[in-house]
């Protein structure tokens, strides 16, 4: 703790000073620690930095409960619970509870440091019936109310284009922002951001302190305006860059008739990297969406230094191979400490470039820890002994590889022998979360498990239950309906209704499972430190479906009720008891929210696995 | 080494002298501190104002156990603030006492500056809290509620934000 810091100096200065001077030592040395009064041992006795302490640990829900028991405990609480916020702003009356939280006599205003404001409609991605009004006005009350120049992140988190007014505003307001976010914003009608920053240069002073940048441009102009943040920022750590809103001929790398190449994107933002004086880029964190980067080499992977990169994120650019490979043999600093690969691809004609990528990548590299693939290839799934380099390591496993493009009957490629599932799940003891799809997955739901008791235990409970940390589960193929189910023409209700009873029974076989196979060696033999006494028992979160990006049909389903995108289904499980993620026997939503998904308590965010773009990823810090 | 089976003094509050292996006793920041700055062989029985016998007990317990662990690295990687409430199977089991041991170990811990050990603490009371409602959080922390109706009234309307996570 910082206070007894201060302790320590003002005591032993005086013992080290005897310690040298033996002449001097009158008095025996004599070591004593630090003697202070003895608080009590209450929750009200000790001191206010360890009930802080204690709250760090606790989720929005519990700090909620935490406020209201007393003025102590409020002062305690308030901190984590304001200090990363999210505001859903979707709807008319959601201003009412902004302007609640904004009130002057409230004491979590002034912890905030990243606020974050979601704006999305439930009905689909890319576009939205609602106006954004209502978004607007939260915004812009928030960004007025918030205390000045404390904010280090503000995310706009929406189906609708931000606005150049609200982004001034808010540059105008705060000036320690660590997290900039500069939107596709839409200004057909307005200036751009580079007309705005050249009117009033002071405006980039607000962007001084920021390591963290989230570009996404709507012209070559706005790029001109990240140019400029990019030079007046920090050396950046993170850097999201997404070409999702330009045109093909701002993003796509051209050759003329004598051979040259040109980038525009990477030219306006980075070609003063490749000066020879000029130091590389040293990232912790880097994402690119619908980035061309089939000149690389010569370009992004050229001006980089992957020495200090954990995170790494390629989501639908042109020719993310070419990045891989450049990365494992780069001109600066090797990615000796990645943690994270995230790698969405759907340019099916290029998949086959990635099919060999990916796995010379896994097989150079060693350590990861969070893996996601989201290919949709056969052929693309990396092979099971590159994987298996980082069995140790991996906590979290995405593996969503489609047989073939737009596939509307959703077929997978996976492991599925029994054997390959065995030997991946029995090297992975650190994985918390898996995403995969299991091809023999029970095809009915009525018949629950038994019928094919046989084959399920051995192909597939048996090896998953070899995962003793496992805490979330996403089965990627929805349970099909069929053998013996006389009710085909099914309503959505009875079709949740049976993906939770499937649920309930699954949570219980996996725990059988679990003792069995981590059952403790039968003689009191030699204690083994390695075997947990008792068996893990570690299921908590069992999910259906997958990304809501495709639109496939649910077999067995009623016309009526198939929708556009499918709603997935957590079933939850805390503390041994089941309960559902909506009070009203429907625990399903469409997309999965990251805020969502911390409430639970429980590591899933392996379920969020729509990690969009535009709306902005996520908050700034979680990137 | 010779340095491996060293052993040390340390006297509690409550004036028992207690011998413990010097590895174990550096597990606590504070000690190793003192000790690093003393040098050479400790020969003399260090007291230890703060903790009383019984609670030493329970933290040298603790840090026999966690005596071979890694040093704690400080990772101030912002996504490491997202903390997770997991106590490890051996850990909960050491919990497993009654509230005022358990706020004592924590004190103890964190006057020691036994990093680990305080953060098993604290999540074990967080644990404690976790789905109880704010009467509930009361009746099992003893804890007086000092709001008035109104006051309690203002709390919930500023925090309704938050509401549906």
């Amino acid at each position: 703790m910082a206070t007894m810091t201060v302790d320590e100096t003002v005591l032993f200065p005086s013992v080290t000073t005897t310690k040298e001077d033996s002449m001097i030592k009158v008095q025996p040395l004599k070591a004593e620690l630090p003697h202070r009064p003895h608080a009590e041992p209450t929750m009200m006795g000790i001191s206010p930095e360890l009930r802080l302490e204690i709250c760090e640990y606790l989720r929005p829900k519990d700090l909620l409960n935490v406020c209201l028991t007393s003025k102590t405990m409020q002062q305690a609480a308030v901190k984590p619970l304001y200090r990363d916020i999210w505001l859903a702003v979707t709807k008319e009356k959601a201003i009412n509870k902004v302007a609640s939280m904004l009130s002057r006599e409230n004491p979590g205003i002034d912890h905030i440091q990243s606020c974050q404001l979601i704006d999305w409609c439930e009905k689909s991605k890319s576009s939205c019936p609602h106006s954004p009004a209502s978004g607007y006005s939260a915004a812009r009350y928030v960004i007025n109310s918030l205390p000045k120049d404390k904010l280090h992140s503000f995310s706009w988190d929406s189906t609708h284009a931000f606005t150049v007014d609200l982004a001034v505003l808010l540059l105008k307001r705060q000036k320690n922002l660590r997290h900039v976010e500069l939107h596709s914003v839409n200004h057909k009608e307005g200036p751009c951001f580079a007309d705005v920053f050249k009117k009033d240069q002071s405006l980039l002073k607000s962007v001084e302190k920021a390591d963290s940048l989230h570009f996404e441009p709507n012209c070559l102009t706005c790029v001109e305006a990240a140019k400029m943040m990019l030079d007046s920022c920090r050396p950046p750590k993170k850097i999201k860059i997404s070409a999702a809103s330009l045109d093909d001929e701002e993003r796509l790398t051209t050759t003329n008739d004598e051979g040259e190449t040109n980038d525009p994107l990477f030219n306006a933002l980075f070609s003063n990297f490749l000066l020879p004086d000029v130091k590389p880029l040293r990232l912790t964190n880097l994402t690119l969406e619908m980035v061309d980067l089939t000149q690389c080499k010569t370009t992004y992977a050229n001006v980089m230094s992957f020495d200090l990169l954990k995170k790494l994120r390629i989501r639908n650019c042109w020719r993310p191979d070419l990045f891989l490979d450049s990365m494992m043999y780069p001109k600066d600093g090797m990615a000796m400490h990645l943690k994270e690969l995230i790698l969405t691809h759907t340019e099916e004609s290029d998949e086959r470039f990635i099919t060999g990528a990916v796995d010379r990548f896994l097989g150079h590299n060693k350590g990861l820890t969070n893996l996601h693939l989201y290919l949709q290839n056969e052929g693309t799934l990396p092979t099971l002994e590159k994987l298996l380099r980082h069995g140790s390591t991996l906590e979290k496993l995405y593996l969503c590889v489609r047989k073939s493009p737009r596939d509307p009957e959703g077929q997978f490629v996976s492991y599925t022998a029994p054997d390959q599932l065995s030997t991946l799940c029995h090297v992975m003891p650190k994985l918390k979360q898996l995403a995969l799809s299991i091809e023999d997955w029970p095809a009915s739901l009525d018949c629950k498990f038994q019928k094919d008791r046989e084959s399920f235990a051995s192909k597939i409970l048996q090896p998953l239950a070899k995962l003793p940390a496992l805490q979330t589960l996403n089965v990627l193929n929805w349970p099909q309906i069929g053998c013996g189910c006389s009710c085909l023409d099914m309503r959505d209700k009875t079709y949740r209704a049976l993906c939770r009873t499937q649920a309930t029974k699954f949570f219980r076989l996996f725990k059988d499972a679990q003792a069995v196979a981590f059952a403790p060696p039968p003689p009191p033999s030699s204690p083994d430190v390695g075997t947990p006494a008792t068996p893990p028992d570690s299921l908590k979160v069992l999910a259906f479906g997958e990304h809501p990006d495709f639109t496939n049909r649910l077999p067995g389903l009623s016309d009526k009720d198939q929708k556009d995108y499918l709603r997935r289904g957590i079933f939850l499980r805390v503390q041994g008891r089941e309960s559902w993620s909506d009070k009203l026997d429907s625990p399903l939503a469409v997309a999965i929210w990251n805020a969502e998904l911390q409430g639970l308590d429980v590591e899933a965010d392996v379920l969020n696995n729509c990690f969009k773009f535009r709306p902005s990823a996520c908050a700034g810090d979680d990137w | 080494m010779a340095t491996d089976t060293q052993t040390i003094r340390l006297t509690t509050s409550d004036n028992v002298e207690m011998t413990v292996e010097r590895a174990v006793a550096e597990r606590s920041i504070l000690i190793k501190n003192l000790l690093e700055d003393l040098g050479g062989e400790q020969t003399e029985s260090i007291p230890v104002p703060n903790v009383a016998e019984p609670v030493m007990k329970k933290v040298i317990e603790w840090c026999e156990h966690h005596k071979k662990d890694p040093p704690t690295t400080q990772d101030d990687d912002s996504d490491s603030r997202k903390k997770s409430t997991d106590i490890d199977e051996w850990d909960q089991k050491f919990m497993q006492v009654d509230q005022e041991m358990l706020f004592e170990i924590i004190l103890a811990a964190n006057y020691l500056d036994i990093k680990a050990l305080l953060d098993v603490g604290c999540k074990t009371v967080a644990n404690m809290i976790k789905g109880k409602s704010p009467d509930e959080i009361r009746k099992t922390f003893n804890i007086q509620n000092d709001f008035t109706p109104e006051e309690e009234d203002q709390i919930r309307r500023e925090n309704e934000w938050a509401e549906d996570r």
